[in-house]
């Protein structure tokens, strides 16, 4: 139940920053990438018996970001406007206010460890955003032999 | 048909796909393609996140070189779509000289709808709070400090104020609202409230631009986009804290 709520959520807050990034015409792209993010968060959920967050995270961007090159080539757009909105649920928020509260605590223990799993999550959104997007490059050159002249 | 005219359209095509958000990449790749598709000849572009050069030799033989400045960049996902569409079209060669102007003035001229980026502003905080594990009470504070920021944020683009200064502020206003409303009992879980309203100002689009620009081999670019994203969340933790540690006692 409370994954139901986090998905819908999620969609609906996603939706809200499209209009922030001000996505006013092309709904299309607004809902797609809204339904990315929430899809990003449930693969995150499902995958929750790994019970280790950095991977957790990683599986979940890879979706996202896979998901938004294969969009941007159905549509013709640019890929970042899916990422940016997809990638929203996924950014460690809570990581960074309970590193800052434990910061102002003074607990020294506690602050190194959310800090540095604040850290480790976007590290691992950053390495599947770099490896879903290299995988599209290299496909294209493949697809369309369009090989680098080693000479 | 004018040479010069046609290097003006495309400078200023250029300038707001750098304005508008697009990855380092995009907007050199865009800028030979076009030219390419007028044939001109020897195209070399050079572009960082606010400046980019393009020089390239006329039909007639003459070099030309151009630069443009963007120093106030504002993401515009709309625009780039369109931006994108047009570049596809130029290169193409299915565009005359007039249908790329009016175009390009149509792009240009737009009027945003603020009501709907304000709408996005409360429902997103509101949303955000309830994914962080916010109840109604807490949604109805995010919703009213997404307003607040709205406002607060308008504010200082107006006067200028230097991002990092912009950000340590507003995130100083969202932290401190929601501890008041804490310490007053209205709400019993300051954490979601304050997650979820501190999403607003993530900088999302500088974290998946700095990646994609590495990923393109713009190192410079990349780098230079990564410090402003490292620099943000900071100054986010900065605010966030200090309001913290001046409320603890109250």
């Amino acid at each position: 139940m409370e994954g139901f709520i986090q998905c819908l959520s999620a969609f609906i807050g996603c939706f809200g920053f499209t209009f922030i990034f001000r996505i006013q015409k092309n709904i299309r792209f607004s809902l797609i990438g809204s339904f990315l993010g929430t899809l990003g968060w449930f693969v995150y959920l499902v995958f929750a018996s790994l019970d280790n967050i950095f991977l957790q995270s990683f599986i979940a961007m890879l979706c996202v970001s896979l998901l938004s090159e294969i969009m941007a080539r159905v549509f013709k757009a640019p890929a970042t406007i899916f990422i940016i909105i997809g990638c929203f649920p996924l950014v460690p928020g809570s990581g960074i206010y309970y590193t800052m509260l434990y910061a102002v605590q003074g607990m020294n223990d506690l602050f190194m460890e959310s800090f540095l799993s604040t850290l480790g999550i976007s590290i691992s959104l950053a390495l599947a955003i770099l490896i879903s997007s290299t995988a599209f490059q290299v496909y294209k050159r493949i697809k369309t032999k369009n090989y680098i002249d080693m000479g | 048909m004018n040479e010069l005219e046609i290097l003006q359209q495309i400078n200023k095509i250029g300038q707001l796909l750098l304005k508008h958000g697009a990855e380092i990449y995009r907007v050199e790749e865009s800028l030979k393609r076009m030219c390419e598709g007028f044939g001109f000849q020897d195209i070399e572009v050079f572009a960082i996140p606010s400046y980019f050069t393009l020089s390239l030799t006329l039909h007639d033989g003459t070099p030309y070189q151009s630069s443009r400045r963007s120093r106030s960049n504002r993401t515009h996902l709309d625009h780039l779509y369109e931006l994108n569409c047009l570049v596809r079209q130029i290169s193409n060669q299915e565009l005359t000289l007039d249908e790329i102007k009016t175009i390009i003035h149509k792009i240009e001229s737009e009027k945003l709808n603020y009501r709907l980026i304000l709408i996005g502003y409360v429902v997103s905080a509101a949303m955000f709070c309830a994914f962080f594990g916010g109840h109604l009470t807490e949604m109805l504070v995010s919703a009213l400090i997404g307003l607040i920021l709205y406002y607060f944020i308008y504010l200082l683009e107006r006067l200028d104020v230097n991002v990092i200064v912009r950000t340590i502020l507003s995130s100083m206003v969202l932290a401190s609202i929601a501890i008041i409303a804490q310490k007053t009992q209205f709400i019993t879980n300051q954490q979601s409230v304050i997650t979820g309203t501190l999403m607003l100002l993530v900088p999302g689009i500088a974290i998946t631009n700095s990646l994609r620009d590495i990923i393109g081999g713009d190192f410079v670019s990349g780098l230079s986009r990564m410090i402003e994203a490292i620099l943000l969340a900071a100054s986010i933790a900065i605010g966030v804290g200090i309001m913290m540690m001046v409320l603890k006692g109250v």
